[in-house]
């Protein structure tokens, strides 16, 4: 497929995005990166230090508990919210009386976002009395304190996350709905079940929006950090259980005054996560097709 | 849509942010900027009491900034960072440290010496805890102190003695092992004794000053405890959760961060909790109905009082000009010594430091506040002075709860927890200075 | 025909028993905002023993003098104006970067998402010192103006893969006829991706709405407290906190947020133009 080389139109419309990088991501991108280089308490100037920052980071155990938390939630929790969206999201792709309705409850625990009151939820369905170990006793099991118990307590957040699968659903609804009817009415002339159907059909030209489910799922899994910070109260707890990489980071930074430290930090997650994002972007082209 | 309306659409919608945003600026007044933390309620209080302040000092006009404890010191962090911390700031001496070793608070002996804030009638305890390396940096707005709090009708429910006012760590397992055989006969699983303190840097505070020293920190900035102080803290600890004298750790985890309403006390599961003794009375509309009662916290047996006098404070901004400096400084000077202020404040953050406003207030309070008042009078009869933290002092802080909670969940041994705590404390403070 | 009836039953029995796990934390702070404060962790069940509308006149009075209305209309303003921004400016990054060629682009295609990476804890300081000097702190500038530059990579990056879904015949046919690049992105591309415009436009509400941090940071004065801020005053660890009110205005602050949903959902419509453009 042909694509017009037109320099200047390409640049026109770049411009507001040139613009808003120059002025509002730039220049804090490379203060916090001159930060990572520094001792930084933010009340006074920083101080150089070198590489030194990176170099505790590598030895600080709190770092390497919190990339582990922090990969076992992407990686259980990315790919499970996404075929949970997308099967709800084919789910509720009918046209039936009071859909719209059933749309907007599906979506309704996204909107929750991270306020107060899903801490408190939270814990009223998963501690010791909760709802589950309610269900549990039904089924003569006694359930143990979920959200409170060190083995367990990340794997609250990773249902908190699978829980809000609204926004991937939105997604993959209004991706349903740019295919166009012709497909399926040729597929259905030749006689083709609903099954080929999805898989043939759907599934195939929805994949530029999974990618970009995956893509952007993982790069905001890795910087999660209101779930945590809501449940765990800002600690992490128990015991580092709930430490996320960036619950970490703002720990360093705010808490404990070392801006420097954290800012490091930020940017060894910047380039892990630039790598994985790239090898996707690599590995797309055997799986992703895009209409043009 | 053409382009030109598009384009007016979007200044229009600008320029009435711009207008929205900012106010209109008063000639011939000085602005400050009065930042707090705390609910609803008191933000009404305060608002009231600046109100009054306002209208005695025309020639001053105070900009309001409530926060909520949880955002109050990363806003502040944040607005410290660009030079814009408000210029009359709430402080507490968790934080002080930090704020007042980088040169963000300002010091207020000329504003003393001048007369503007009057400390005469304050008591020398109260203006020390406001006080680092002999510069007083912040005024109290209201003095409290550690107190264990028993819900004695679960206690006569029971059948069990509550305790006494001078009760010792050892009275905490006697009385302990009977209120948990109590609660056994009659099938409360869910209930214990006493609330797991081992995480409570500022009771193993008491601990570490009973058994000799003298406060968590040197007055040189150095840890001042031993390995061995925070070992039998840990093993005491784990003694009482084994014989299920406090709850098990992952409940003790899951309300650590709970509010009052919503904690093990205010729930009836726990019969005992240390609080900042002036939420008695929020406690008590907690705990509808409930007889209260308020002990010391366990002493130790041959030990020294562990007793000392804290607050909240508030203090003037080192960023600012001279004249909001000088209208920050009254306004504090309003707040702790004028009769208008202190009789809507009461006793929000506890009680007053002036002593004339402090008697004063007992005459106009109910029977709850009373005894808030008399307690922090006992407290400063037999408080020792306390050491002002150093810098780092807040890492140190979440560095002890997370030891204990290993400890707790028995990845730690108390041992191990004890030097763990020790060596890695002082490295940080090493760190900051 | 039966068998017709029944996969239907069947069908809407299933998506409402799952409907009502999504639904039931709902229910609860529905029904906790009926109950005294008191009563809401005293007893678990969903019927409050004493329903009272004292909660939602108590939370609706607000701080210092504002009531829960002005923090309603303050939430609404900028979220609105965050759409429009938004839908504007992404969409434009998004044509540049899907159908227009031109040097360096996938270089400022890959800085693009690199923006993305990075946590904002750690551009919050730098950004602050920086508006703090434009003296547009305490405004709803900072929450406001960056918008209209594309700040969003999300919505770039989601509007790229929409276009790109778009195929290429239609644009050289028009180039063919003689239009100009904005004339295509005005008359074609943008209708054409009105279902992706929609999810921007739902997104950048509701985010908007909910988004609690950078307004905490920029926003002083009660008089412009947003929605997400004054729910937090309601909770607070040192004194007594109002869980009653909290709720009562959490429900209330939710039902703009649902309405939207349900508005907007009007317009992810039937495969819009795709069928007519074949033939």
């Amino acid at each position: 497929m042909r694509k017009y080389i037109y320099n200047r139109e390409g640049y026109a419309f770049l411009t507001p995005w040139l613009l808003g990088f120059i002025l509002f991501t730039a220049i804090p991108m490379i203060l916090s990166f001159y930060f990572s280089f520094t001792q930084y308490d933010v009340l006074t100037p920083p101080k150089w230090v070198g590489l030194r920052n990176y170099i505790d980071m590598a030895n600080d155990p709190r770092v390497h508990k919190s990339l582990q938390v922090t990969f076992t939630y992407v990686g259980l929790g990315v790919p499970l919210q996404i075929i949970f969206a997308l099967f709800v999201a084919i789910l509720l792709n009918r046209d039936r009386p009071g859909i719209r309705t059933y749309r907007a409850i599906y979506y309704l625990p996204s909107l929750f976002g991270g306020s107060v009151a899903v801490a408190i939820l939270w814990r009223q369905v998963f501690n010791k009395e909760g709802l589950i170990n309610q269900f549990l006793a039904l089924l003569g099991i006694e359930g143990k304190n979920w959200i409170a118990s060190p083995e367990t307590a990340l794997y609250t957040l990773i249902v908190l996350l699978i829980w809000q699968f609204g926004s991937p659903m939105v997604i993959f609804l209004s991706g349903l709905k740019q295919i166009s009817k012709e497909y399926y009415e040729a597929a259905m002339i030749d006689g083709a079940g609903r099954i080929r159907m999805l898989f043939s059909i759907t599934l195939p030209l929805l994949t530029p929006l999974i990618f970009f489910n995956l893509v952007m799922g993982i790069i905001n899994a890795f910087q999660a950090f209101t779930p945590a910070y809501i449940i765990s109260g800002g600690t992490g707890a128990p015991v580092d259980s709930t430490l996320f990489y960036t619950l970490y980071l703002y720990i360093k930074g705010f808490q404990h005054f070392s801006m420097g430290y954290a800012s490091a930090l930020a940017w060894v997650l910047l380039v892990i996560i630039s790598i994985m994002t790239a090898l996707m972007f690599l590995l797309s082209r055997f799986w992703v097709h895009y209409e043009e | 849509m053409s382009k030109k309306v598009l384009l007016f659409l979007v200044v229009a919608m600008l320029s009435a942010i711009m207008v929205f945003s900012t106010g209109l600026a008063f000639a011939e007044q000085v602005e400050i900027r009065a930042a707090w933390w705390g609910d609803t309620g008191r933000h009404e209080l305060y608002n009231k009491i600046i109100d009054i302040f306002e209208s005695k000092n025309p020639d001053i006009k105070v900009i309001r900034e409530p926060t909520s404890w949880l955002d109050y010191w990363d806003k502040l962090t944040v607005q410290s960072a660009g030079g814009r911390a408000p210029d009359f700031i709430g402080m507490h001496l968790q934080f002080a440290a930090d704020y007042v070793r980088r040169g963000i608070l300002e010091p207020l002996e000329p504003f003393v010496g001048e007369g503007v804030i009057d400390i005469s009638k304050h008591s020398e305890a109260a203006i020390s805890t406001g006080t680092m390396d002999g510069v007083l940096y912040m005024i109290p707005m209201g003095l409290t102190t550690q107190t264990m709090v028993v819900n004695n009708s679960i206690l006569e429910e029971l059948g069990v003695e509550p305790p006494n006012f001078d009760w010792t760590w050892d009275d905490v397992k006697t009385i302990g092992l009977k209120v948990r055989g109590a609660f056994d006969e009659k099938g409360d699983k869910n209930k214990w004794f006493i609330a797991d303190s081992s995480g409570a840097y500022q009771i193993f505070r008491y601990w570490v000053r009973q058994r000799g020293q003298e406060d968590l920190y040197t007055a040189d900035g150095n840890i001042a405890y031993t390995a061995e102080d925070a070992a039998t803290w840990f093993t005491m600890w784990n003694d009482l959760r084994e014989n299920n004298i406090v709850p098990d750790a992952a409940t003790t985890t899951e309300y650590a961060r709970a509010t009052l309403e919503d904690n093990l006390f205010a729930r009836q599961r726990i019969i005992i909790t240390g609080i900042p003794v002036n939420q008695y009375k929020l406690y008590l509309n907690a705990v509808p109905g409930a007889n209260l009662l308020l002990v010391r916290n366990p002493s130790l047996v041959d030990g020294l009082p562990g007793e000392f006098v804290e607050g909240a404070h508030f203090a003037v901004s080192a960023h600012s000009t001279p004249e909001k400096k000088l209208a920050a400084a009254k306004l504090i000077d309003f707040w702790v010594n004028d009769p208008d202020s202190i009789e809507l404040y009461r006793l929000d953050q506890g009680v007053p430091s002036n002593r004339e406003m402090a008697e004063f207030l007992m005459t106009i309070v109910d029977e709850a506040d009373q005894k808030i008042i008399e307690y922090v009078n006992k407290t400063s009869e037999i408080a020792r002075p306390i050491n002002f933290p150093p810098a780092g002092a807040s890492e140190v802080n979440s560095l002890f709860e997370q030891i204990a909670e290993k400890v707790r969940f028995g990845q730690l041994t108390p041992e191990d927890g004890g030097e763990q705590l020790v060596s890695q404390a002082q490295d940080i403070l090493n760190k900051h200075k | 025909m039966g068998e017709q009836n029944r996969s239907i039953v069947i069908y809407y029995l299933f998506i409402t028993l799952f409907a009502l796990v999504m639904i039931y934390p709902l229910l609860w702070m529905t029904s906790a905002s009926f109950k005294e404060d008191v009563e809401i962790f005293q007893s678990p069940s969903l019927i409050p023993q004493n329903p009272t509308f004292n909660n939602y006149a108590y939370g609706w009075r607000g701080v210092s003098g504002y009531t829960f209305g002005r923090f309603l209309f303050n939430s609404f303003l900028i979220s609105f104006i965050g759409i429009i921004a938004n839908i504007l400016s992404c969409s434009m990054t998004a044509f540049a970067f899907a159908k227009l060629d031109f040097r360096f682009r996938n270089i400022f295609f890959a800085i693009m998402m690199i923006t993305l990476m990075l946590p904002f804890h750690v551009r919050l300081i730098p950004q602050y010192i920086i508006f703090n000097k434009m003296g547009w702190v305490d405004t709803f500038l900072p929450l406001t103006v960056p918008r209209f530059f594309a700040t969003d990579g999300f919505f770039i990056f989601l509007l790229v893969q929409f276009m790109r879904n778009i195929p290429n015949e239609i644009m050289d046919a028009a180039r063919i006829d003689g239009a100009s690049a904005w004339q295509i992105y005005a008359r074609i591309m943008m209708p054409l991706s009105t279902p992706a415009l929609v999810t921007v436009a739902i997104f950048t509400f509701i985010w908007t709405w909910n988004d609690f941090f950078s307004q905490m940071i920029y926003i002083s004065s009660p008089s412009k407290f947003t929605v997400s801020l004054a729910l937090r005053m309601f909770v607070d660890a040192t004194g007594e906190s109002s869980w009653g009110a909290l709720f009562a205005m959490s429900c209330v602050s939710l039902l703009p947020l649902f309405i939207i949903f349900i508005v907007f959902q009007r317009f992810l419509v039937e495969g819009i133009m795709m069928g007519s453009l074949k033939g």
